[in-house]
């Protein structure tokens, strides 16, 4: 499973307030894929409200190692060609 | 007047014994909270393994530590992804290739005591980071 925000619920600077100032974890900033690239890539996306409201996770379960790798990768590179969605003035 | 010289050396980015160094401060519970330490046992042998055994003339990875307490490292060159996880206790590793563009993989376990593994490891990383 990965965690993620999702991003119809909560913008991208606010997610990095959230997780940073509200949970107090540490993040260089936020990058972000979209549901129908996860579909594509066959990926189960849903809603995990338990944590906090806007938590959803990506699905990996089931995967071969070598399949959850690639598709990892193939995110990866997307969330990358995005670029920041929010990096903090530092 | 006697001219002082001063040397130095520039760290590669990726140089790895340095990446390793880095994780000796990391503690349990580093990633949110969860996620074990790696220890200060493991990194002193993987990295005297690394400088003996990984060539100067291959490509460095990128290194981090996992949830686990152990080390993956990761090359990328075009279509060509690699993966190495190593287990610091173990001293096992799992190799992943596979080819971006296409179905073609790979995975093998190795046994990082084996110097003949690590040939084989280099060998696969030169061959595939030169490759197109």
């Amino acid at each position: 499973m990965l965690s993620v925000y999702d991003g119809d619920q909560i913008t991208p600077e606010d997610a990095w307030l959230h997780f940073t100032r509200d949970i107090g974890f540490k993040s260089a900033g936020v990058v972000g894929v979209s549901v129908a690239e996860c579909n594509q890539l066959e990926l189960p996306v849903r809603p995990d409200p338990n944590p906090f409201p806007e938590h959803a996770v990506i699905d990996f379960t089931g995967l071969s190692r070598g399949a959850m790798e690639r598709k990892a990768d193939a995110l990866k590179i997307l969330a990358i060609t995005r670029g920041w969605l929010y990096r903090p003035h530092l | 007047m006697t001219q002082q010289q001063t040397m130095t050396k520039t760290l590669h980015p990726l140089d790895v014994p340095a990446r390793l160094d880095e994780f000796r401060d990391m503690k349990d519970g580093w990633l949110e909270g969860e996620g074990m330490a790696p220890s200060h046992d493991g990194l002193d042998w993987l990295t005297d393994m690394f400088v003996r055994h990984f060539p100067d003339n291959t490509s460095l990875p990128h290194t981090y530590p996992t949830f686990e307490g152990d080390i993956r490292m990761e090359w990328s060159h075009g279509k060509n992804a690699m993966i190495l996880e190593i287990n610091l206790n173990t001293h096992k590793a799992e190799w992943i290739w596979f080819n971006r563009d296409s179905d073609d993989d790979h995975e093998r376990m190795l046994d990082m005591d084996n110097h003949q593994h690590w040939k084989w490891l280099a060998s696969e990383i030169q061959e595939k980071t030169t490759a197109e």
